[in-house]
């Protein structure tokens, strides 16, 4: 039983997929009731550091603490409660804000004495500039067309790492070359927020600027009043996020405040490694503007860009950008010169170069899919599979046996087992009913409703704007040539 | 209880082969899963008639999903189709058809149906082919029959995208089911041009397949002289690692199916896919649905504009674009005039 114990929380801190998981025997044993604490949701807020009080002075909390069973003895409504809660994550995405899409992000790395500490493994140093690399990676896959610097703050000095560029291989090459850096003196945030709104001020209206802090001291030793940084940081637009490996720090929270208009959100202190991980990775999303931002902005650029063709050659031929025999590579649609890599600017014409598939990542953001509503429990279904996965759909309950929400028998008969939802989640477009596997998946990875797209008569907002335009569609001047 | 001692068996596998020289070995024990997707766009077949019908294909399909159960005994199958037009409260677009949700597919193979499917396929015919052949015969026959005889083009949009969204999630139940073990693919059969397809759901579908590692395999069934109008599927297969081909001998389709299109996901790496290296990366306007390469595009949304909005709007997002930019863009060339070299010039361009 004690070994089994890893692979049970294991499974709940992973998403949990099925509403209608089978509790399985035994488990009641493992689970631990903590008694006189706050219900999980406040628990689970005060660790993040966003609630009222620090987290230290909280009792500290076990992961396993926060699932607890009902009084029945089940563990089905905190699994049902934590398919909602993963619900909840992509709702948050929903609301269609404008997304500063073409972004450029200073990465901001301690390398202070502190980072030599081991409290992350191996320590902390060799752990962020790991989680960096990995960040570096997943930023330039969902923001393919903006640029990332990295800055690191040692002996009190800020030192630039890696150029403002939008190739991720010179970043992880320099992050590479770090390991063999020994972190040293002290942290500096007045002087890397100076660097880093030099390296900013030359960025393009159109872009973002941001800073990404990953702060592992709780001092900082600055060589003039920090607070004049702040407040030419909030004239310039830049906007910071911090992430305290320690413990909060009065002025982090007092930079991130101040640069995102009073949204204290993006200062972040960690939990553990998964959660610092988490919280680099919510930094890849782009930020969304909100209305107050836009009106303030007078004008958008519209930039003018290329989609080249990659072409294939027996013979090497000298490419424009390097002057280096290469084989093959891309055709500048502008003025016909070859370029060996994508994204570029030509070197010949001066426009951007690139391949669709590099904006298109970010559609989603642009469209999102309208939740799924779930369907409430009733005798009759329309729908025995789901439209997605096929799989079929428990069956509807009889009025017989009146359900009541914690009153489930756990011995996985599925007959004697009486159903707390409907396990059906409806488009609301098309009307088609999906499992909660293929919602999850649909809503955080495909981003399309397969029934709103598997009909050929209605169509999706864009589509319907230019309808019209389809009456001109070559299937017409086919089929004329095909009978005459 | 099986599941467990077979993944022992497994790990027992790998190791043996990691001894040896490669885990490659491991892997091709692994089974696979095909999801195969038809387009049975009426209008496009009956441009093919001289050269194939879909009684061809659907000849050359049995015996390639036949080939694809016979190389390992857990193999799975999927078959879908696309752009049917079949009118009605059920839906036209695409469908699956294997496996059906209307014969309950019962494993002793006891209730098979109708007699459609039976007929036409050998009773004496391996069972797991025979359930799997007779099944796809008879829905696709249940589907033809419901076609229209007559189309109103007006409405016509491709479902292509969403044969590719259902045999996504498809996969993606299967992946939950097989811890992974599981490899699939996706082979699309495909007769319409791109210019119907909606661009976004399909890029969509494209970086979910590429998130979960499944190759999008293209065939494009052709005439001689047809113009190669598959920007979007040729660009599905080459962000998946998958194969495209333009098949303009249909006669020989079973030959291309067994050979090129038989192909693991894994041994991928090591073979050289007989797919084409020159790649059409154009793009499609959000507003006029052209194909183009050279396009505007909006800051804030990305979305590709073949024009300039007379508004100076974003049609998209609605942001306002800064005036002087817009004026930049518009400006034309200017052939240049130097100062020093007098009269002769100013009037060149004068006349122009
Ligand atoms: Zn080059
Ligand atoms: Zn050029
Ligand atoms: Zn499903
Ligand atoms: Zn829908
Ligand atoms: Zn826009």
């Amino acid at each position: 039983m004690d070994e089994s114990d890893d692979e049970y929380i294991g499974e709940l801190s992973s998403p949990v997929k099925n509403s209608n998981h089978d509790s399985r025997p035994g488990i009641s044993n493992r689970t631990r009731r903590k008694t006189g604490g706050g219900d999980s949701s406040q628990n689970r807020k005060l660790a993040a550091g966003n609630g009222g009080g620090y987290s230290w002075e909280d009792d500290y909390q076990r992961s396993w603490d926060i699932v607890k069973e009902d009084e029945a003895g089940s563990l089905e409504t905190i699994v049902s409660g934590l398919v909602e809660a993963r619900k909840k994550r992509y709702l948050k995405n929903v609301t269609p804000f404008q997304r500063g899409i073409i972004r450029t992000l200073i990465l901001v790395l301690d390398f202070s004495a502190v980072m030599a500490e081991k409290d992350l493994r191996p320590n902390r140093a060799s752990l962020t500039i790991l989680y960096a690399i990995e960040f570096v990676n997943e930023y330039f896959d969902q923001n393919p067309i903006s640029q990332l610097g990295i800055v690191i703050m040692r002996n009190g000095l800020a030192t630039l790492v890696s150029e403002v560029s939008g190739n991720p291989n010179d970043h992880i090459e320099a992050l590479k070359s770090m390991r063999r850096l020994e972190p040293q003196g002290d942290p500096t945030l007045q002087n890397v927020l100076e660097m880093a709104r030099g390296l900013l001020m030359h960025v393009a209206s159109h872009s973002t600027r941001e800073v990404l802090i990953i702060f592992g001291a709780l001092l900082t030793s600055d060589p003039g009043d920090v607070h004049k940084t702040i407040q030419s940081l909030v004239k310039e637009k830049i906007r910071v996020r911090i992430i305290g490996l320690t413990a909060q720090v009065a002025i982090c929270k007092e930079i991130c405040k101040k640069t995102n208009f009073g949204d204290e959100s993006s200062y972040g202190i960690i939990l553990n490694e998964a959660h610092f991980k988490e919280l680099l990775m919510e930094a890849v999303t782009p930020v969304a503007i909100t209305k107050s931002i836009s009106q303030q902005t007078k004008g958008f650029t519209l930039v003018k860009m290329g989609f080249p063709s990659r072409v294939s050659e027996n013979s090497p031929t000298f490419c424009s950008c390097h002057s280096k025999l290469v084989y093959g590579g891309y055709i500048c649609p502008n003025c016909s010169s070859k370029i060996c890599s994508l994204p570029a600017i030509c070197p010949c014409c001066n426009m951007m170069l690139i391949l669709s598939t590099h904006l298109a990542r970010s559609y989603h953001h642009l469209f999102p899919l309208k939740l799924f509503n779930e369907l409430p429990k009733s005798e009759q279904y329309d729908a025995y599979n789901c439209f997605g996965c096929q799989t079929e759909f428990p069956e509807a309950v009889p009025s017989g046996n009146s359900v009541s929400i914690g009153n489930v028998t756990t011995n996985g008969n599925k007959s004697k087992k009486e159903l707390i939802t409907s396990s059906r989640y409806r488009c609301p477009n098309c009307h088609n009913d999906f499992c909660i596997d293929c919602d999850v998946f649909i809503h955080e990875i495909l981003h399309n409703c397969p029934g709103c797209e598997s009909n050929n008569i209605k169509t999706n907002l864009i589509q319907a704007k230019t309808s019209d335009l389809h009456a001109t569609h070559p299937e017409n001047n086919n089929i004329t040539t095909a009978t005459g | 209880m099986d599941e467990i001692a077979d993944r022992v068996f497994q790990a027992d596998d790998v190791s043996i082969a990691a001894g040896s020289s490669s885990t490659l070995q491991a892997f091709d024990e692994s089974p696979s899963s095909l999801s195969l997707i038809i387009d049975i766009n009426p209008l496009q077949w009956f441009r093919l008639k001289d050269q194939i019908d879909l009684k061809d294909l659907s000849r050359s399909i049995c015996i390639y999903l036949n080939c694809h159960l016979s190389l390992n005994s857990s193999n799975k199958v999927n078959v879908l189709v696309a752009n049917n037009f079949s009118d009605g409260e059920e839906n036209g677009g695409s469908k699956i058809l294997f496996p059906s949700i209307h014969t309950k597919t019962d494993e002793h193979g006891s209730s098979f149906g109708n007699s459609q499917g039976k007929n036409l396929v050998n009773p004496n015919m391996y069972r797991q082919f025979r359930f799997v052949d007779e099944i796809f015969l008879e829905e696709l026959h249940s589907i033809l029959q419901k076609e229209p005889t007559e189309l109103n083009i007006k409405n016509f949009k491709n479902t292509l995208s969403g044969a590719l969204s259902i045999s996504l999630s498809y996969i993606n139940k299967l992946n939950l089911s097989n811890d992974g073990l599981l490899k699939s693919r996706i082979l699309i059969i495909s007769v319409t041009d791109d210019d119907s397809l909606p661009y976004i759901s399909t890029m969509n579908c494209i970086f979910a397949a590429q998130k979960m590692k499944v190759p999008i395999d293209v065939l494009k069934l052709d005439k001689k002289d047809g113009v190669n109008n598959s920007i979007f599927l040729q660009q599905a297969t080459d962000a998946t690692n998958g194969i495209f081909q333009k098949i303009t001998h249909p006669k020989g389709l079973v030959q291309y199916l067994s050979t090129s299109f038989l192909i693991d996901s894994n041994l991928r790496s090591i073979l050289i896919l007989p797919t084409n290296f020159k790649i059409d990366f154009r793009s499609s306007c959000f507003l006029t649905k052209k194909i183009i390469d050279i396009g505007y595009v909006c800051s804030v949304c990305l979305c590709i504009l073949s024009l300039i909005p007379k508004n100076h709007r974003c049609p998209v997002c609605d942001s306002k674009f800064d005036d002087k930019v817009i004026e930049k863009l518009l400006k034309k060339p200017v052939v240049g005039v130097s100062n020093t070299n007098g009269k002769k010039k100013r009037k060149i361009n004068s006349v122009m």
